[in-house]
């Protein structure tokens, strides 16, 4: 019989085990009978012989070698049934429990997937993304991008990677299909897919040769596309997708949940879709073939030799960089950076999610503090049944264990529960994550993290349940029992453990809180940043032109003037414009420039600027100032004319005008002229500079797709179906991506650092909630037990006033010592906690000042309720108590 | 009435190869297996309930014996045990090392013998 079963069938062994030895005292005493002893006499004889029939059965119980789980179960009925006595305090304990264990799991399952758990592609350990930092933009680009010729140098030439690969960012219209639509995608070198391990589920990936022109209509979809564009049907290979009126050949469809990096997480410039939903050759313009230097567009993922380390390719491409940086036609700095592709996917978020989850472990502990301290109370309320038990027999170990097994129930249950709680929190943040929280839709609760959630929960017992099981088991019964009422007042030693939990527990919810308050003032710094432009009652639409209607700048022009023109006579519409790209929605176009009325510096000493085409109504309608000068003319048609931020006037020509001033950028061979200043706005992200921005009439650069912004008089969503119905009227084939007021471009722009603040601001009113419960409780418990101790303070003349203020120094004592030293650990994390604030320092005398007073006050309010009871006690009743 | 003669402490581990000697003649139940004992060692040794089941169940618990509900021949049921393969082999292996054992302790006492005449 195997061991599970004995444990499984104990009633049956037990059962057997009576049956057997009944039937030896049977056979025995009929032996001795026949004899001619009688009745009597043989059961004498047989017991004497044979034992007592219950010392041998505990010995046969003992030897099955299952007694020590017999025992935990035991201990267990007994832990649920004294448990049940007390409803309100195993309910309170659970549900602390669950939330505490909750949170940490699906904390971690978050952070484990994000950072930790490796990408799903071939051997990922050996991806890595080349980038480049130049020093002399490395104020507002972290990074730049690759081009082609350093692709090609690097393919060719180096001793460190398998393989490489380019992908750039993509988007189409498709038509044909239904409603015309934008989809987004990216071209990758033919050997993307080789590289990454993965292949199409049906169909192929690119060959060779695919990259050449003539050969490039070829396109591998996304489950996604498959399923709503090709209706998931077998025979969608071969047949042929419109993308921007060009036929594409359907050669493959990728796996359903295909792992694709999205928005900046491989680069900050080269934004990839939210869904990637196909994949097209890339071919290398000539443009991009032209120099060593321009047309950074591009993002190199590589495979590592086996063996190699991210140290060497970065040594190896340095080598090559030396070689290729003779031939720019300017001296640049150019240095290569090589991120494995699972550290490139989580960059931006590992500290933030680092915080939170410690943040959340925090509140666990606190969670068991307080409960050590309840168990603390509770095994002092059954000293009684504990000392009976000690005095029957029990020996100290078997006390320990069943004081245990008792948060073990406590902590098993609320664990359990918390796994069904991680599961919702978990959809949760699914739903509501920001954009850029990488591989967020793979988190799953499984296995590691179910024994993560049970991991807590033993850890958790061990932590409130240890301590005060201790002190149960080492009760003196004749103490205890002999004692007729309870003792006067509590010993030393646990009014210390008491006062050590409450400043345990301060002192982490100190922490806690002014994390939480130093992100919420970061985050009101944010929102209080100028945007340059009024953010209300303005709706933006993108437009996306099919280029096979639309060869000729002209009619791309014909098209936006007539548009704006109905769009203007809508009723309720006080001003529209249009703008290459929104603010706020990132820097596609990069540009060095310079003052063109200068002997021009060396390359690495151009300003960096971002550069959109504007019509001449965009500053009006987006509520953009215009500072000197004036805008765009529509007469003149002035190819050269530019209107510029004014961070970029003052930085090109410090203390002077810039109108009339000639503006060289690195691109263009002509030199522009600025005939407007307008206020700065943020291309980006709020938290960043005010982007340094090139505005570009449109007649200049027609762009097939645009964004029409429209200043409306009231709300601005109630005119969007008219204004679509424009948009569909003049063009059925436009494709219309997005339609979103400016409030919620900003809103989206901020999600993550919103999404933070909630997080931490939660935690953290757990946190001073649960501590704030913690002193009440302790405080509570203490004044009740020094009921007649006062009594007889009171009877011997002291004053409720005394009484106030003595009980109220013993509460508070411990809360300022934690808050001191909550502090105090939080200015030395200061320096981590800096790379997350912004328009704050992370030693905010206000956060600090403010987070101490709350506590000081929430504390003092815990402290009073039970100081005042204590000064209102009646002496009489108090000593008649006992 | 005589009191039952003194037992001789049995060392330790003896009880189980004893028991497993009794077990491996035939299937056998716990009362007839202290009956042999005592039968077969002149009464010298006496096992009590005490010592006999948890030294069977102990047994069973490590695969050296089986044990099956059969009926004896006066009718009644009774637990029956019988010897498994590993017993047989574990009963070999300790009743060799034991007679070695008793043979070497044997030598011993009979050197030390002589040597005091």
């Amino acid at each position: 019989m195997t061991w599970w079963s004995r444990v499984w069938r104990r009633s049956k062994l037990e059962r057997d085990l009576g049956r057997e030895l009944q039937f030896h005292i049977a056979e025995r005493m009929s032996a001795l009978k026949s004899t001619g002893l009688s009745e009597e006499e043989a059961r004498r004889r047989v017991r004497q012989e044979f034992g007592g029939i219950e010392q041998v059965k505990e010995k046969c119980r003992d030897a099955r070698g299952t007694r020590w789980i017999e025992d935990l179960c035991r201990d267990f009925r007994l832990a649920v049934r004294s448990l049940r006595r007390t409803p309100g305090f195993s309910l309170l304990a659970v549900a602390v429990l669950t939330l505490g264990i909750g949170a940490t799991t699906a904390m971690f399952s978050i952070t484990r997937t994000v950072l930790l758990k490796p990408l799903a592609y071939r051997d990922p350990g050996r991806l890595v993304t080349i980038l480049f930092s130049a020093p002399q933009f490395s104020n507002t680009l972290s990074t730049i991008p690759v081009n082609a010729q350093h692709y090609e140098l690097w393919r060719d030439h180096n001793r460190t990677l398998e393989e490489i690969s380019m992908i750039r960012p993509d988007a189409h219209i498709l038509s044909g299909r239904g409603d015309a639509v934008q989809v987004n995608g990216v071209r990758v070198s033919p050997n993307f897919f080789h590289l990454l391990g993965i292949q199409p589920t049906i169909g192929r990936g690119f060959i060779k040769g695919e990259d050449q022109a003539g050969r490039e209509r070829v396109v591998v979809i996304s489950y996604r596309l498959w399923q709503e564009k090709l209706g998931g049907r077998n025979d969608a290979l071969g047949q042929s997708l419109l993308l921007d009126g060009q036929r594409y050949e359907v050669v493959g469809v990728m796996p359903k949940g295909f792992p694709f990096p999205r928005g900046k997480q491989l680069s900050e410039l080269e934004i990839l879709p939210e869904h990637t939903d196909y994949w097209v050759p890339l071919v290398f313009s000539k443009d991009d073939l032209a120099g060593p230097l321009g047309n950074e567009n591009y993002i190199a993922i590589a495979r590592m030799k086996p063996g190699v380390t991210t140290a060497q390719v970065l040594a190896d491409v340095t080598a090559l960089e030396k070689v290729i940086s003779k031939r720019y036609p300017e001296p640049l700095i150019l240095i290569p950076v090589i991120r494995s592709l699972q550290q490139a996917m989580a960059r931006d978020v590992r500290l933030p999610l680092l915080v939170l989850t410690a943040a959340v472990a925090s509140v666990l502990l606190i969670v068991c503090i307080n409960l050590t301290n309840l168990m603390l109370v509770r095994a002092i309320a059954q000293r009684r049944e504990w000392a009976i038990r000690v005095a029957i027999g029990a020996r100290a170990s078997e006390l320990l264990r069943s004081a245990f097994v008792e948060s073990l129930c406590l902590s098993m249950t609320g664990g359990a529960l918390g796994c069904f709680l991680a599961i919702w929190l978990v959809k949760l943040v699914q739903v509501q994550a920001p954009v850029d929280l990488p591989r967020i839709n793979e988190v799953a609760i499984d296995g590691p993290v179910l024994l993560l959630a049970l991991t807590l929960s033993i850890a958790s017992a061990f932590i409130f349940g240890v301590w005060p099981a201790w002190r149960s088991a080492q009760v003196d019964p004749q103490e205890i029992l002999q004692s007729a009422a309870r003792t006067t007042s509590e010993g030393r030693r646990g009014h210390r453990s008491g006062k050590l939990l409450v400043t345990a527990e301060v002192a982490l919810s100190t922490i806690l809180l002014l994390t939480a308050g130093l992100l919420m003032r970061s985050f009101a710094a944010i929102l209080s940043v100028n945007p340059g432009m009024k953010v209300q009652n303005l709706l933006t639409l993108r437009i996306n032109l099919p280029p096979d209607r639309y060869h000729q700048g002209k009619d791309i022009i014909s098209f936006y003037k007539r548009m704006s023109e109905q769009v203007d006579a809508l009723p309720g519409v006080k001003a529209a414009g249009l703008i290459s790209d929104l603010p706020l929605t990132g820097e596609n176009n990069n540009n060095p420039a310079i003052a063109g009325d200068r002997p021009a510096p060396p390359l690495s000493q151009w300003q960096m600027t971002n550069y959109r085409s504007a019509n001449k109504t965009y500053f009006q309608a987006a509520g953009i100032q215009l500072k000197e000068g004036r805008v765009f003319d529509e007469r003149d048609g002035d190819t050269t004319e530019v209107m510029i931020s004014e961070n970029l006037a003052k930085r090109l020509w410090p203390g002077e005008s810039a109108i009339g001033k000639p503006v060289r950028i690195y691109s263009n061979k002509r030199l522009m002229n600025v005939v407007g200043v307008v206020s700065a706005t943020y291309a980006a992200s709020l938290t960043q500079q005010p982007t340094m921005m090139v505005y570009f009439p449109d007649w200049r650069r027609q762009d097939l797709n645009m964004s029409l912004v429209v200043r409306t008089e009231s709300e601005p969503e109630s005119i969007a179906a008219a204004v679509q119905r424009i948009i569909r009227g003049l063009e059925p084939q436009a494709a219309i991506p997005s339609i979103q007021t400016m409030r919620q471009i900003m809103a989206t722009s901020l999600s993550e650092q919103r999404f933070q603040v909630i997080l931490l601001a939660t935690f953290a009113s757990m946190a001073v909630a649960l501590a704030c419960l913690g002193i009440y409780g302790v405080l509570a418990f203490a004044t009740s037990r020094r009921t007649s101790e006062i009594g007889i303070r009171m009877a011997l003349g002291a004053r409720p006033e005394e009484i106030l203020r003595s009980t109220l120094r013993s509460g508070m004592l411990p809360v300022l010592i934690g808050i001191g030293g909550g502090l105090s650990i939080s200015a030395a994390l200061a320096r981590i906690m800096a790379n997350l604030l912004f328009g704050v320092r992370a030693l905010d005398p206000w956060t600090y000042a403010g987070t101490s007073l709350v506590l000081l006050i929430i504390a003092a309010l815990a402290c009073l309720i039970p100081a005042r009871r204590a000064a209102r006690l009646n002496p009489i009743e108090a000593l008649r108590n006992e | 009435m005589t009191e039952p003669s003194p037992k001789s402490d049995l060392p330790q581990g003896t009880l189980d190869l004893l028991i497993l000697k009794i077990i491996a003649v035939q299937p056998v139940h716990g009362y007839a297996i202290a009956q042999r004992l005592q039968q077969i060692s002149g009464e010298v040794v006496q096992v009590p309930g005490g010592s006999l089941y948890p030294a069977l169940h102990r047994l069973e618990n490590r695969g050296f014996v089986k044990s099956d509900w059969k009926e004896t021949d006066t009718g009644r049921d009774a637990k029956f045990y019988r010897l498994t393969k590993k017993g047989r082999a574990h009963l070999e292996a300790q009743s060799a090392s034991w007679r070695r054992l008793a043979e070497a302790v044997g030598l011993i006492l009979n050197l030390a013998e002589e040597g005091v005449r």
